[in-house]
Order: structure tokens, then C-alpha cells, then sequence
């Protein structure tokens, strides 16, 4: 066996490593760094390696993973909203704590959301306006005009299924709870108390809610 | 990157030190696995890394890296086999060190811009046993893996003390994947 073998493989792993990252830090900064060496040291230098290509002029695009919360005010009390994008996929869930609720999906691409619910009553357009996203919903007959700004976890959807029985939450920016659950009948009722955590306490026995994402499967 | 000379001095000292090398090897792993899960902790999670051309999503890169590691990792544990004379048909073939050293090397490459990309995107996080189990495992991954190459660099070791090390790193990155990559593979479908 080599003796430096396994340090150079180290070596090789931070390096990658740091690489990225810095790229990723780098990132973080939508300033673009001044092309200077590019431009001005052509005359002496010898041949740098072929630049990158220049990025495309900078389309409005999701985040990799983002939730976005509004509210709504309407006649008979307030719809939360939650839209959460991962990748190019959308999810998202408006109810209004009593008995109104939808879940619409569908995909976030170029900084647009197009959502309908599975039975197509409710949809969503929304686009991307600064870090927020704007649009209308309709629910229905019913149709309001929206402004969802990003929210960090533990915002976001949850969800907790059993025996036919639907709950689902929305946590917001401010950490408050909206709720509605769904009986086996059809019939919605406000959703018990949702802690942060994610837990709840259904029918006396504390379970734990699924957090649901752009991508999930619900 | 073979140097003779720079075996002179390790084997000069082996005897009798190599209980404690293994164990300063162990504890620059644990360094390094504790610190990195510390370090997930800490950083505050950004939801968003660069990510390669051509996949739906970031989540499915990674998904298929963490696959291409775990592949080129049966084949360390093939290989390791092979090395060891554990397979029927006695000797290996002579290619097999060369070709475990380097399978190994595409197998780490190939998780670290995913592990980067959980690290910065994402943090150490417990939300559910999944998730806290896939944290652990990753840290537990890349400090199994510095202290097995540490040892592979001391010579005098006890004979089973690299297979060890080494079950170890291919156990860590096998339960990574399963609590990560199959997970999403079995959410999403097995989608590019």
C-alpha cells in the first residue's frame, strides 16, 4: 500500500469540498464579481483558460426549497396560504381555519407557479416579485388576489393522515397556526392545536405531522 | 505517489506505538465527524446550491451521486474481499489494489458535492428519525473515512484493524444513502 495514497485522497476531498462551498458562498452575494483580470491584463498574460460562459441575464427563479405564507382576508374570516416550492415542483394549501381548504400542486418554473386542486375547482397563479410571490387564487366560485411571502421553517405545510381522516396545518413566519381537517364524509372541521414541534393531539394520542414539500407526494 | 522514503520513519517507530495510533487516527475522526455535525448545526441553512445541469431537480443530483458512491462502494467491499483472499479461487488479481484505491477515491469525490450541498442547503437537522439518523450517518461517514485513511498511512497495524475501519466507512455511507437516496427514489419514482 501507498504511503501517500490516502493523504493525497484526503487532500483531493477538502479540496472539492472547500471548492464548492466557496462557490456556494460565493453565490449567496448576487453582486457579480468585476470581470478585471479578463478585460485589462490581455495584452501581457498568457492565454487564461477559457472563461465560463457568461450566466444568462438573471430570470426570476425559485430557490432550490421555499416556502412562501400570505393571508388573505375574506367576508367570513382570513385564508392562510402556503405555497412550497422544491425544485421545480410546487405544492400548496389554503384554508381558512374553519372549513374552507384546498391542496393544489403543480410546477414552479421561471419564477412562475401554475397549481390546480385534483378536482380542478381551486387553482393558483402566482409569479415571483422580489423574494415574495404574488398572484390570485380561486377557490370555487371565488377568486382573491394574494401577496406570500417567504417563510423559514418550522413554517411550511403540515400534514397527519389516519383512518380516512385528513388534518392539515399551515405554520406561518410568525409561528401561528391555521388548521382545517377533513372527515371521511367530506365534512371539514377546524384542525386541533398544531405545536411546533409537529405534533398534535388527535383523538387524545399525540402523533406527529409530516412536513410536506414541493416535491412531496401528498 | 508511491515514495519508498517516506515509509523509513513510520516503520521505525510502529512498534508498540500502534495501539496509539489507532487511536489519535480515531480521534481525528470523531474530530472531524463531530465537527462537521456541529458545523451543519451552526451554519444557518441557505436552501439553495449550485447544482449540475440536466436533473429535475437538486435533490435528484444528489440522489444519483449518493447511488453512484454507494455502487462504486460494493465494489470496495468486492474488492476488499478480494484483497484479503476472503473470495473462492484463490489469489487476486493483481490489478485489484490499484483498482480498490481508486474506486474508493471516485466513491468519496463522488459524495462530496452532496454532502456539501446538505451541509450548506440544508444543516444537521432531527425533524424526524429519518432525518436525524441520515444526519448522523453522514457525519459518522466522513470521520470513519479520515480515520481509515489515517491508518492506511501507519504501517504495523493490527490485521484486522483496517478491515474494521473500512466496514465501518462502507457501513456509514450504505446507511446514508438508505435513510437519502432510496428515500427519494422511493417518493419520486427513480427520476433523473
Amino acid at each position: 500500500m501507498k504511503i501517500r495514497g490516502p493523504i493525497v485522497t484526503l487532500g483531493a476531498v477538502a479540496v472539492l469540498g472547500i471548492g464548492i462551498w466557496l462557490v456556494n458562498v460565493s453565490k449567496e452575494d448576487p453582486e457579480p464579481a468585476p470581470p478585471a483580470a479578463q478585460a485589462t491584463t490581455s495584452t501581457t498574460a498568457a492565454p487564461a483558460p477559457a472563461p465560463a460562459p457568461p450566466p444568462p441575464p438573471p430570470a426570476p427563479a425559485f430557490p432550490a426549497k421555499a416556502d412562501y405564507v400570505g393571508k388573505i382576508p375574506i367576508a367570513t374570516g382570513t385564508i392562510t396560504l402556503d405555497i412550497s416550492v422544491e425544485g421545480e415542483k410546487a405544492i400548496a394549501y389554503a384554508c381558512d381555519g374553519k372549513s374552507i381548504e384546498t391542496w393544489l400542486r403543480g410546477p414552479a418554473v421561471n419564477g412562475l407557479v401554475s397549481l390546480a386542486s385534483k378536482d380542478k375547482t381551486s387553482r393558483l397563479e402566482g409569479r415571483l416579485e422580489g423574494d415574495s410571490v404574488v398572484g390570485t387564487l380561486w377557490i370555487g366560485e371565488k377568486k382573491w388576489d394574494f401577496k406570500a411571502d417567504p417563510a423559514q421553517p418550522p413554517a411550511g405545510l403540515y400534514v397527519y393522515e389516519e383512518a380516512g381522516v385528513r388534518s392539515s396545518w399551515i405554520i406561518d413566519g410568525e409561528g401561528g397556526v391555521t388548521g382545517v381537517q377533513r372527515r371521511p364524509d367530506g365534512s371539514t372541521v377546524r384542525a386541533p392545536g398544531l405545536s411546533l414541534d409537529a405534533t398534535s393531539v388527535i383523538d387524545g394520542r399525540t402523533v406527529v405531522a409530516t412536513r410536506v414539500e414541493g416535491d412531496s407526494d401528498v | 505517489m508511491s515514495d519508498p522514503t517516506a515509509q523509513m520513519p513510520t516503520q521505525a517507530v510502529r512498534t508498540g506505538s500502534s495501539g496509539i495510533a489507532v487511536l489519535v487516527t480515531v480521534i481525528l475522526g470523531a474530530i472531524v465527524a463531530v465537527g462537521l455535525g456541529v458545523f451543519g448545526k451552526i451554519h444557518e441553512p441557505q436552501f439553495f446550491s449550485i447544482s449540475v445541469a440536466g436533473f429535475s431537480s437538486g435533490t435528484a443530483v444528489k440522489s444519483w451521486l449518493a447511488t453512484l458512491a454507494v455502487t462504486l462502494a460494493l465494489f470496495q467491499l468486492a474488492s476488499a474481499f478480494a484483497m484479503y483472499r476472503l473470495i473462492p479461487g484463490g489469489k487476486a488479481p493483481s490489478w485489484i489494489g490499484t483498482a480498490h484505491v481508486w474506486s474508493g477515491r471516485l466513491a468519496v469525490l463522488a459524495s462530496v458535492p452532496v454532502a456539501v450541498h446538505c451541509l450548506y442547503a440544508l444543516g444537521f437537522q432531527s425533524g424526524d428519525n429519518r432525518v436525524l439518523f441520515h444526519s448522523l450517518f453522514g457525519c459518522f461517514f466522513y470521520g470513519a473515512f479520515v480515520t481509515k485513511m489515517l491508518l492506511l498511512t501507519r504501517k504495523g497495524l493490527r490485521g484486522w484493524v483496517i478491515p474494521v475501519a473500512g466496514g465501518l466507512v462502507f457501513f456509514g455511507l450504505v446507511y446514508v444513502w438508505l435513510t437519502s437516496a432510496l428515500w427519494f427514489f422511493q417518493t419520486n419514482g427513480i427520476t433523473f
